[in-house]
């Protein structure tokens, strides 16, 4: 009788999987066939039935609930477009009221103004004739100029929302360089006005990009109030 | 003593593991228990007869369990299907006769 070490593992490993093989095949076999197999013909042939029953069931179930992912998504689609166009909405009144800032091709309107010849009104009427050609966007010596900002006189000046503005003055406005440089031109418009005042030089200059800030502080609305729909 | 206890190891390793025999395998896994079976029984009247040695041991549980296997997938192949019947009857009687062996040995009847 021949004990070798090498032997002996041997056999402790054929043991070994002489169990693991016996109980997972117990046990495979169990729940495959056994529960089945004690059952009588007309034991069967319920569990059949009630099975098709609940397989039945299960089908109108997915067909249900895929309906209801249709609607789901459907819906959530309708509000994906409510919000990507409130969004835009979003931007757009941002870009109007000067609360960010932006960049695009505008026009530079360089007014030179050695004399002090010019008062605020001309400011006023150079940006309104920006707006009217189009600008989204303006600046006067980088400060924004948004919904609700006013030029007004000042002792020795112009003010842009109460900070002093100095000439010359470099009115920047982003939009379609060539509709606004038209705008401008126009026979009777800004810059003509302008030119005619004493000493006053004016430059129209087009930019391929150019960025303009936000304003320095929101405005702040005291009186108004939207009406609710 | 040391197979005992392995044995009673793959079981609860088995146990543990929770390890599922494909469909399709359990004629073949069944054939090869029985036949394992057979062989541990063998292998233990050898012992009490002391003629057991390990390496005839492990090489006849192999080479049973892999001949069974075997034969019986050759007869789904042929359509012989009733082939494991056979293995099972011969290993059958095979068991009775080691585990008679075992017990006259035991019991020295």
């Amino acid at each position: 009788m021949r004990t070798s070490l090498f032997g002996k593992i041997l056999v402790a490993v054929v043991a070994a999987l002489l169990g693991f093989v016996l109980v997972s095949q117990f046990r495979g076999q169990r729940r495959f066939s056994r529960q089945l197999q004690a059952e009588s013909e007309t034991d069967l042939a319920r569990i059949l039935s009630s099975l098709n029953t609940e397989a039945d069931s299960l089908r109108d179930e997915i067909a249900s609930l895929r309906l209801q992912l249709q609607d789901v998504q459907t819906s959530s689609r309708r509000d994906d477009a409510a919000a990507k166009s409130a969004q835009d909405q979003l931007m757009q009144l941002q870009v109007l009221s000067g609360t960010v800032p932006v960049h695009g091709p505008g026009v530079a309107v360089n007014v030179d103004d050695p004399e002090r010849s010019l008062r605020y009104d001309a400011l006023i009427d150079l940006v309104q004739e920006l707006r009217d050609a189009g600008a989204e966007a303006l600046a006067v010596n980088g400060q924004r100029v948004g919904a609700a900002s006013a030029f007004s006189p000042q002792p020795g000046g112009i003010a842009l929302d109460g900070s002093p503005l100095h000439a010359p003055y470099r009115v920047v406005a982003i939009g379609d360089p060539a509709t606004l440089e038209t705008g401008l031109q126009i026979r009777g418009g800004a810059v003509e006005t302008l030119s005619a005042a004493r000493g006053v030089h004016v430059a129209i200059e087009r930019l391929p990009d150019t960025t303009l800030p936000a304003l320095p502080r929101p405005p702040t609305l005291r009186a108004a109030h939207p009406v609710a729909s | 003593m040391i197979p005992l206890i392995s044995l009673v190891i793959g079981a609860v390793v088995a146990i543990l593991l929770h390890p599922t025999v494909p469909q399709n395998l359990t004629p073949y896994v069944a054939i090869a228990v029985v036949v394992a079976i057979d062989s541990a029984f063998g292998g233990f009247r050898s012992y009490l007869e002391r003629t057991f040695n390990d390496r005839v041991f492990v090489l006849a549980f192999v080479t049973n369990a892999a001949l069974a296997v075997f034969l019986v997938w050759v007869g789904d192949q042929l359509g012989v299907s009733d082939f494991s019947t056979a293995i099972v009857v011969v290993f059958g009687i095979r068991i009775f006769q080691n585990l008679a062996a075992i017990r006259r040995r035991v019991f020295g009847g």
